[in-house]
């Protein structure tokens, strides 16, 4: 029993040393290097995957999947675990250590504000043209397999299957989804990440059937994750027909359409959509250059908020988002005129619920670190002094 | 200037021409011919050149005096601000643009173009001089064509993935034709217009040939002329058509040419004009031949009195005075006589001399350490050094309106700056001379770098006070964020060269038998550390925060993100082992000499990745230097190592630093 103690007393020490603080900061410092040099050929969101939102970072060996290194997740929670049992195992209240005490403190706050970015808050683009408005916003890294009524106009209920649930059909295998507001089922099988849909012809291998002619040609996922338009495979069971299939891909306007229960559906593989509280109006796009060099000197989009009765105008630009309703707007960028339409203006769309956490840890982090280096430089100085009362002057 | 091949640019002006011959009618002028001498024969006037320093120009988004884009743009094409001709006379960025800009022929014969290897001319079919080399257009003239194919070829390949040879193509293409267009910026004043002996067109100007002010004064009459002869008048059309075709070669030969025309009307983005377009918006009547007579009569006459120096310095000063009091008008000539102030006293040059000065006066105090003269003249000499770059640093925030640092070129400024009064500061507490030491090889070393960089800055941004993006269009956080992230890489790199001192000291016996001398240096470092941690967390944050107002996330793993992160995790570790009593004296100072190259990686190394939202700041060219830094500081860390085996039975010393809480006399958490 005592030994159990002992060893629980052992880990529990382990758990908050400053030994396991430095391995840590080791392996993050590792981490970091290597995700940060992964990006020039895989892009971003490979290497956020792989090294930074991953519990281990794992290598293919001879067939077999092995974890070698911690992934960034394992890295940061542990961090997170130490700095608290750390806390917990040395701290001496005092206003010599009150500092080192806030300054973890806010670590460990930003570490929990990071957690909850990566696990609560979406993201995704608003494109408007000038006039134009939208109550929901795209995210360009995700994917949506949309059907609804072609009947219906105005606010029809749409079905959604989310990327989640047809990702992983990359190879043999289908999926079958069913409602019973839908009066068929759904089949998706074949799923491609980033391909072209082109006339079948005899120099290239379809990703899977090819349908009226047309297939799938898979292409290498670009690092740049919105630059991929995916691809799947669709079946229509219950239709009354004996078979009803299509391709459909990421890269048209055009849905696929399927008749049943007297009606005709669409079926749409589009980006992810999420909804808004309210309508975003864009009044107006401006954009200044810099004379003589066509490059942007700022960019600025006048909106209207339209919510039920309430009309609300505000203005968007660099470094100044509009928040409301858990929602932050930013200016990211903007597209070239073409036609009457004008220029369009992007706006970068931000649901967070933690998105000022990092701040008010940053704040809690600078008072700790102003109070420990301050009382720190108090002593440091002190002891330089008796230095130089040693020394008589100093060294010559 | 017939021997300059020039460019097609555009069609406007092709549809220009047109309007030109649909403009209403006008009396018939008589016309006089001013022949030009086409070469210097004295120097430029020292008046001139100082009436010509403080000219406006519009370049790079920003009015600079044309003294600052002289210098500009020689340092492009040369390398130098200086031009070192075939006599071995030298002769200054402003006299060199002057002659281009009045007498091309005599420009078309100076080397200004660095070659930096042979192989680009040898590719393009001419027979180079040597490996590096100085050539002249008239030299390179051959080889044009051939340059220009390949590097319309080479475009095309993303910059990442050019080779050297492909970079150097494509520069030296793009320097000639840059220089093309600082010759043509006169060429419409100079050019003679045919009016040919056609009854209808002798009518409007008489006989022989036009100037460019008499063609713009007269361009409605020739709508008259235009409609009034006949098809069958082969003469006449001819004469029209020889008119026009010259009259569009003039055009367009000073079509990108320097842009120092205020205008008198709002024009978009704010943009001036140089003298085609001041024509091309006569002939769109965007502005009448009045609003803009003054500027051609008196360019007109600077051109026909170039050879007559009282004469054209008093042309030249008219001008002068017109343009700054059009600039004034509109409030854009701001800074320009101030920013003309900071070129001549060239304080950072200045003060790298005084650095360099001050390093001898530094080892003096070695050599005969009790002298307090000595002493006091290393403290005048470092103190006047900082002084002087400090002044350059504040002269070019109130020229720009811009806080310290912007880009890559003035982190160097700043952190060379702050470094030497970090480093004076820790002097103040030490009293060693080896921090006062420091600051003249921190202070030499940093100005001599942000030299180097300069021509690396100018040459892929234009300018070294270049216009930001709209990102970057916000002097709080650039004040804030960017302010202290950089004090946090001053401070590392203080640590660092404190750590160099205490692992070659140990080495070569410095100092032996000292051991308060190595304790005191450890403080430094591990002083120094705190501050770089402190700085490093808070600017990197902030730089969140930044991040979280620009591009909607707070943190998003980019390169120059995790750049700052790797920085704060290294100090954070260098801390936390020496708390933890994982390392002494020699570990802190083996650390830190490996933070330098965190630091050198995150502040250079990661903007060579080419990859990320801060593409505001991507360099090229540097890694090598980087590499040499980062094996010299490998090559420091064996050093130390080997040192630390031929003493592996004493350790660390007897009397090195105390830990933390041993200093506090506590424990912290």
């Amino acid at each position: 029993m005592s030994s159990e103690r002992g060893c629980c007393r052992r880990f529990w020490e382990l758990l908050g040393s400053l030994g396991l603080c430095c391995v840590l900061l080791l392996c993050l410092f590792v981490l970091t290097v290597q995700g940060t040099l992964y990006q020039v050929d895989h892009g971003l969101f490979a290497a956020k995957e792989r090294f930074f939102a991953s519990w281990f970072i794992w290598v293919d060996v001879g067939g077999v999947g092995l974890p070698v290194f911690p992934g960034g997740i394992t890295c940061m929670g542990l961090t997170a675990i130490n700095l608290i049992v750390g806390g917990i195992l040395r701290l001496r209240w005092g206003w010599r250590v009150i500092g080192v005490f806030i300054t973890h403190l806010g670590v460990v706050f930003m570490l929990v504000a990071g957690l909850v970015t990566h696990y609560f808050a979406s993201e995704g683009q608003l494109k408007l043209h000038e006039g134009e408005q939208a109550d929901y916003f795209i995210d360009a890294q995700r994917w949506e397999v949309a059907i609804w009524d072609t009947g219906l106009t105005g606010d029809g209920t749409e079905h959604v299957i989310e990327q989640e649930l047809f990702e992983d059909l990359l190879g043999e295998g289908e999926r079958t989804y069913t409602s019973d507001d839908l009066p068929f089922d759904l089949v998706l099988s074949g799923y491609v990440p980033n391909c072209n849909a082109l006339p079948k012809g005899p120099m290239w291998e379809a990703a899977g059937p090819v349908i009226d002619g047309y297939g799938l040609q898979a292409l290498a996922v670009d690092t740049e994750i919105e630059r991929n338009f995916a691809g799947i495979h669709a079946r229509a069971n219950g239709t009354g027909e004996a078979e009803v299939q299509g391709l459909l891909w990421g890269g048209t306007l055009l849905p696929w359409t399927v008749e049943a229960g007297g009606r005709t559906w669409a079926v749409k593989l589009r980006h992810a959509r999420h909804a808004m509280p309210f309508t975003i109006r864009l009044d107006e796009f401006q954009m200044e250059e810099y004379p003589g060099t066509g490059m942007a000197k700022a960019y600025r989009s006048y909106v209207t908020r339209l919510d039920g009765e309430l009309s609300e105008r505000s203005l968007i630009e660099m470094n100044e988002p509009l928040r409301e309703g858990g929602l932050v707007f930013f200016q990211s960028s903007w597209g070239p005129a073409r036609g009457p339409a004008g220029p369009y203006s992007v706006l970068s769309v931000v649901r967070n619920p933690s998105d000022i956490w990092p701040e008010i840890a940053m704040w809690v982090i600078l008072l700790g670190m102003l109070l420990a280096f301050g009382v720190r430089l108090g002593r440091y100085v002190v002891w330089l002094s008796r230095q130089l009362v040693v020394s008589k002057g100093g060294v010559s | 200037m017939s021997r300059v091949p020039r460019r097609t640019r555009t069609p406007l002006l092709l549809a220009l021409l047109g309007l030109f011959l649909l403009a209403p009618p006008a009396p018939a002028q008589a016309v006089e011919e001013t022949p030009a001498p086409t070469t210097r024969t004295t120097p430029w006037d020292a008046e001139v050149l100082e009436l010509f320093a403080e000219l406006p120009v519009q370049h790079g988004g920003r009015i600079k005096p044309l003294h600052s884009f002289a210098g500009l743009k020689l340092l492009t094409f040369n390398g130098k601000r200086t031009l070192k001709l075939a006599d071995g006379e030298k002769l200054a960025a402003l006299p060199w643009l002057l002659d281009c800009l009045f007498y091309p022929e005599l420009a078309l014969t100076y080397p200004c173009f660095r070659v930096q290897s042979d192989a680009v001319l040898v590719a393009a079919g001419l027979e180079a001089k040597s490996k590096r080399a100085w050539y002249s257009y008239e030299e390179l003239e051959p080889a044009r064509s051939g340059l220009l194919t390949q590097a319309s070829g080479y475009r095309s390949i993303p910059a990442k993935r050019q080779t050297s040879l492909q970079q150097q193509t494509l520069k030296l293409a793009s320097d000639l034709l840059a220089f093309e267009d600082l010759l043509g910026s006169f060429e419409p004043i100079r050019r003679s217009y045919p009016t040919g002996t056609s009854p209808a067109l002798v009518a409007v100007f008489g006989e022989g040939e036009q100037r460019l002010d008499v063609l713009l004064e007269r361009a409605s009459a020739l709508e008259q002329v235009a409609m009034s002869v006949a098809e069958d008048d082969a003469e006449g059309r001819r004469a029209l058509q020889e008119l026009s075709d010259s009259f569009r070669a003039g055009l367009m030969a000073g079509q990108a040419g320097v842009v120092f025309l205020p205008p008198s009307i709002p024009t978009e983005n704010n943009k001036w004009w140089n003298v085609s377009e001041a024509a091309i918006a006569v002939l769109e009547k965007s502005v009448t031949f009045d609003a803009v007579r003054e500027w051609f009569a008196a360019l007109q006459r600077l051109e026909s009195k170039k050879g007559d120096t009282a004469a054209f310095r008093e042309g030249l000063t008219a001008l002068h005075a017109l343009l700054v009091e059009q600039a004034e008008e509109r409030g854009e000539y701001g800074h320009t006589r101030l920013e003309v102030a900071m070129n001549h006293a060239d304080p950072f040059y200045r003060s790298l001399l005084l650095y360099l000065l001050a390093f001898l006066v530094a080892v003096s105090t070695w050599i005969v350490p009790r002298s307090r003269v000595l002493l006091a003249g290393l403290w005048g000499t470092v103190g006047l050094a900082t002084l002087l770059a400090a002044l350059g640093i504040t002269l070019r925030c109130v020229i720009r309106g811009r806080p310290p640092v912007v880009s890559l070129y003035d982190t160097i400024l700043f952190i060379t700056v702050t470094g030497a009064l970090f480093f004076m500061v820790l002097e103040l507490f030490t009293r060693l001379r080896v921090a006062l030491s420091l600051s003249t090889v921190f202070g030499a070393v940093g100005l001599f770098v942000a030299a180097r960089y300069e021509l690396k800055e100018v040459v892929t941004a234009g300018d070294t006070m270049a216009s930001v993006m709209a990102v970057l269009d916000t002097n709080h956080y650039l004040a804030v964020h960017v302010t202290t992230i950089t004090l946090g890489y001053m401070a590392g790199l203080v640590a660092a060269l404190a750590a160099h001192v205490w692992i070659l000291g140990k080495l070569v016996g410095l100092m032996r038998g000292e051991e308060r001398f190595y304790r005191i240096l450890s403080a430094l470092t591990y002083g120094a550390i705190c501050f770089s941690l402190l700085f490093s967390i808070f600017g990197t944050i902030y730089g969140g925060k930044w991040a979280n107002d620009s591009w909607g996330r707070f943190w998003g793993w980019d390169p120059k993100e995790n750049g700052a992160l790797l920085i704060c995790i290294w100090e954070l570790l260098i801390l936390h082992a020496r708390f933890g009593g994982y390392i002494r004296d020699r570990g802190l100072a083996v650390l830190s000499v490996l933070g330098a190259i965190v630091i050198t990686a995150s502040w250079f190394g990661v903007n060579l990745l080419g990859v990320g939202l801060h593409s505001y700041g991507f360099t090229s060219g540097i890694a090598r230097t980087l590499y040499i830094v980062w094996a010299v500081e490998l090559f420091v860390v064996l050093l130390a190592g080997v040192d630390a085996l031929r003493n592996s039975k004493s350790n660390d010393p007897p009397g090195a630093m105390p830990r933390p809480e041993e200093i506090a006399g506590g424990t912290d958490a």
